[in-house]
């Protein structure tokens, strides 16, 4: 399986997905970027309150996370599907879109909706780790893209 | 470290062999033309940041249709003109580009 993550002219990884869980009626768009610095996939505030999650009733992670500002415990939001396109087959020539099932994502607290970033593909995005990326073996930069390959 | 140690603080993932009903055909549609529209605003964002910088952009099929100051502006023209939002990209064009640090 192959996934070709875009990149912007940053070198940044960025992948658009759909994602999906018991408290949304359907599947909802999503930006993610590729951090292997997050050890778990991770919706950031301002996608937490994009997407309407309630966090009241969500269980707070066992273990705290290192962020560049503090240490803080996010909440878990369970049973989340990812999906995305995907190349299979010979030569990765095949398109196929992809489900990915997370037992649960980290949610950071939401963001006041006074407080939330202008910007989308620059500001709200969220963050795809390692607890994904740890499935691809073989990463290559070429022409504009990151190919991460299993 | 072996890898299954290291594998242990993460969450275990897996990648299903059938999609669930709610990832239908129409909803890949929808996905691979806004994964173009956003690939567009990648490739042309100097271009559009002397263009429409400080402003909110609404993309279809590799067009910008609508621009605005305020997010709730260019929903408002989006849902004037009979659209739906969820048809567009809509994007923050900053007047200087923007670095992560998490």
């Amino acid at each position: 399986m192959r996934l070709i993550v875009d990149l912007d002219t940053n070198y940044h990884g960025h992948i658009l997905a759909y994602i999906n869980c018991p408290q949304f009626t359907s599947p909802q768009p999503i930006h993610l970027v590729i951090d292997t610095g997050s050890t778990n996939t991770t919706l950031l505030g301002d996608d937490v309150t994009r997407l309407s999650i309630n966090c009241t009733n969500l269980m707070l992670s066992p273990t705290p996370c290192q962020t560049a500002h503090d240490l803080v415990r996010p909440y878990l939001l369970p049973n989340v599907e990812i999906g995305m396109e995907v190349r299979e087959g010979w030569l990765n020539r095949q398109r196929r879109f992809r489900i990915v099932e997370f037992p649960s994502v980290n949610c950071m607290p939401p963001t006041h909706p006074q407080f939330m970033t202008r910007q989308r593909v620059r500001g709200a995005y969220s963050l795809l780790g390692m607890d994904f990326l740890r499935l691809f073996k073989k990463w290559k930069f070429a022409g504009g893209f990151l190919f991460l390959d299993t | 470290m072996s890898e299954d140690t290291m594998a242990d603080s993460t969450v275990h993932v897996e990648v299903k062999k059938q999609a669930s009903a709610c990832f239908d055909a129409k909803l890949v549609k929808t996905y691979r033309r806004i994964r173009e529209d956003y690939l567009w605003i990648f490739s042309n964002e100097a271009t559009l940041r002397t263009r429409y910088a400080n402003e909110y952009i609404a993309v279809e099929n590799k067009t910008v249709r609508f621009r605005d100051n305020t997010m709730e502006g260019i929903v408002s023209k989006i849902t004037s003109s009979g659209q739906r939002t969820e048809d567009f990209v809509i994007e923050y064009i900053g007047e200087h580009p923007v670095n992560f640090l998490f």
